[in-house]
């Protein structure tokens, strides 16, 4: 799996990516595999972190015979933010779920500017619906910031607030992808 | 109007290659927000409620629990202790292939995650024996579709959600048909390595048996930990999840010692995490899109379609079989559950169609889907491992999709399969 421009990329054109990208590039990549590897970093500890938090609710259920009011909301939130931190990761592998048979096709038979095409396509509406969501989910705040989780007692604008900052991620990884195909296209007018 | 919409934008977009979360998502925000003049923050906090619930955060932990199974050691002791049993028969790493998957998929509960784990440690091995390349890869990717079939079950966990059945039940509904597609395959798999002279390996000594199933005994206390916990109510099938990936993790730590530093359990976390990501995205999505149907009235138009063709309920199920059929050749079973269960289920309980029945149905058909190309996402894995195109891996896998589809019509027009398990242990 490439982790630089994203496996969508037919292979060699990666491969062109990889090597040919211009010197100037090496920093940014640095700063954006920091943060996706920072990205993962917080999405496994909350994983397992709703995992210790289940054993111990039925530890306590069990053993000291009381139920915690919390643990269920902190593992539910645990998955949300995991959820929406993961969006820009995931489309970073080009890991979400995609019939890819149409871009087989176009690859087999070797027709570089279709593929190209599909590729624009689908960045551009990712990033339409990344922006409409990302819209949506900072017009939440407000009401959100008014609610509060029962259990945990914290303002629920903690747990909404996943939804732009998940969408800002991946809208991120989105602009390293243009970067790169625009560094490939100017590579090879040269 | 919107009803042609909905679905023909979301076509043309998936078969673009859009991400399909994506393509779900953008139909719905299109139609929602210019058709139906529905504010973006309300779609927006429709697909954080799709991911905010309990029951469903058992599928972080069972996708957590296959990965502590396969870094841990776990999933390789199951394939010896297969080997033990069957290996002496011919093509002996065929037929492991299929029992080690009945265990695995028996805890893991993910069918993809079942692919990599024994397509990975037994498509190499049977290239080497000189399996056929396709054949190799068709075994691994069928015997693990029996992944969701066999309890415990993401898939089932899902439509329990939707539909608010007993996911318990649905749990023990789900025995009988797996077993009997994993018996239907070790049968057709033993007569095809009969007719090729696939190889067979060297009996095995009663003491090294009864040795590799000492080894084994820590996986196999898994599944009775689950099922035995959720069915005597002890837990909840999600803190079911959790102590089943707890301890997976445990075993690999400190019985097998195979998890024995920081970075692998880190590994674990991450690889375990990016894939929740990326299933709970496309269920978000899916939880919108679905919504965006009730909204459509789609359910009462398709009721009525129904309704004015046939009222008779396996006439009713054979059509929901041959469309879910199309449907899992495209989509994901979890995300076609949810997009489609909403519109389906309440036709299927007007005419009389227990819950229990549709559901294992429905399970079993998704998961034939699985195999099933273009997106066939266990059947491309396993071609990928055996280095081989996805053609040829199809071919290979006729026979098999004769025993899918003869178990899926068995438990469809025979109920009794499927209910008598549940009845038996809830009445």
């Amino acid at each position: 799996m490439n982790d630089v421009v994203g496996s969508f990329l037919p292979t060699t054109l990666t491969m062109q990516i990889q090597c040919g990208a211009p010197i100037v590039m090496e920093p940014l990549k640095k700063v954006f595999n920091g943060i996706n590897k920072a990205l993962i970093i917080v999405m496994a500890s909350f994983l397992l972190v709703a995992m210790v938090v289940i054993g111990y609710q039925v530890f306590t259920r069990y053993v000291l015979n009381f139920t915690s009011p919390w643990s269920e909301e902190l593992a539910r939130y645990c998955n949300i933010w995991i959820t929406m931190l993961g969006i820009g990761v995931v489309l970073r592998r080009g890991e979400h779920i995609k019939l890819d048979y149409l871009e087989s096709v176009v690859t087999e038979k070797g027709m570089l500017k279709a593929r190209l095409l599909l590729e624009v396509i689908s960045t551009t509406i990712t990033s339409i619906f990344l922006a409409f969501l990302l819209y949506g989910g900072i017009g939440i705040l407000k009401a959100a910031n008014r609610q509060t989780a029962p259990g945990l007692k914290i303002s629920l604008f903690f747990i909404y607030i996943a939804i732009p900052i998940g969408c800002l991620f991946a809208l991120f990884f989105i602009i390293e992808r243009i970067i790169g195909g625009v560094a490939n296209a100017g590579r090879k007018a040269k | 109007m919107t009803v042609i919409l909905l679905i023909s934008l979301f076509l043309f977009m998936a078969l673009l290659g859009i991400p399909i979360a994506v393509s779900l998502g953008m139909t719905s925000f299109l139609l929602l927000y210019f058709e139906l003049k529905v504010p973006l923050t309300v779609m927006a906090q429709r697909m954080f409620s799709g991911v905010d619930s309990f029951p469903l955060m058992a599928i972080p932990f069972f996708v957590l629990a296959g990965a502590a199974m396969n870094t841990g050691g776990i999933t390789r002791r199951i394939v010896d202790f297969s080997n033990s049993i069957i290996g002496q028969f011919r093509g002996g790493l065929a037929l492991i292939n299929i029992l080690a998957s009945m265990f695995f998929g028996g805890v893991s509960g993910s069918a993809v995650a079942d692919t990599s784990a024994v397509g990975g440690v037994l498509i190499p091995s049977m290239i080497k024996e000189k399996y056929e390349r396709g054949f190799a890869a068709a075994v691994t990717a069928f015997s693990s579709g029996l992944g969701p079939i066999i309890p415990p079950s993401i898939t089932m966990v899902v439509y329990g959600i939707i539909t608010g059945t007993s996911v318990s039940k649905l749990f023990v509904a789900g025995a009988i048909p797996g077993f009997l597609f994993g018996f239907g395959l070790l049968i057709f798999t033993y007569i095809i390595a009969v007719r090729r002279n696939y190889p067979r390996h060297d009996p095995v000594p009663l003491s090294v048996v009864w040795k590799t199933f000492l080894q084994v005994f820590w996986a196999l206390l898994m599944p009775v930990i689950i099922i035995g916990g959720i069915l005597s109510g002890i837990f909840t099938v999600t803190e079911a999840a959790a102590i089943a990936a707890i301890y997976s993790l445990f075993v690999g730590i400190v019985v097998f010692r195979e998890i024995n530093s920081l970075a692998k359990i880190y590994q674990i976390l991450a690889d375990s995490s990016v894939l929740v990501a990326a299933i709970m995205f496309l269920i978000a999505a899916a939880k919108l899109y679905s919504w965006l149907l009730v909204v459509a009235h789609v359910p009462q138009i398709v009721t009525d379609f129904i309704f004015s063709l046939t009222k008779d309920p396996l006439m009713i199920l054979m059509l929901v079989n041959v469309f879910m059929l199309i449907i899992g050749m495209f989509i994901e079973a979890n995300a076609a559950l949810i997009i489609f269960v909403p519109i389906l289920f309440p036709v299927a309980m007007k005419v009389g169609i227990d819950p229990i029945h549709l559901g294992i149905v429905l399970v079993f058909n998704l998961c034939l889907g699985l195999v099933t190309p273009p997106v066939g996402l266990c059947l491309s894995l396993a071609s990928q491992f055996a280095e081989v195109p996805l053609h040829r891996t199809f071919k290979a896998a006729i026979p098999f999709f004769i025993v899918g589809f003869g178990v899926l019509l068995l438990i469809t027009y025979l109920p009794q399969i499927v209910l008598i398990l549940p009845q038996m242990l809830f009445n």
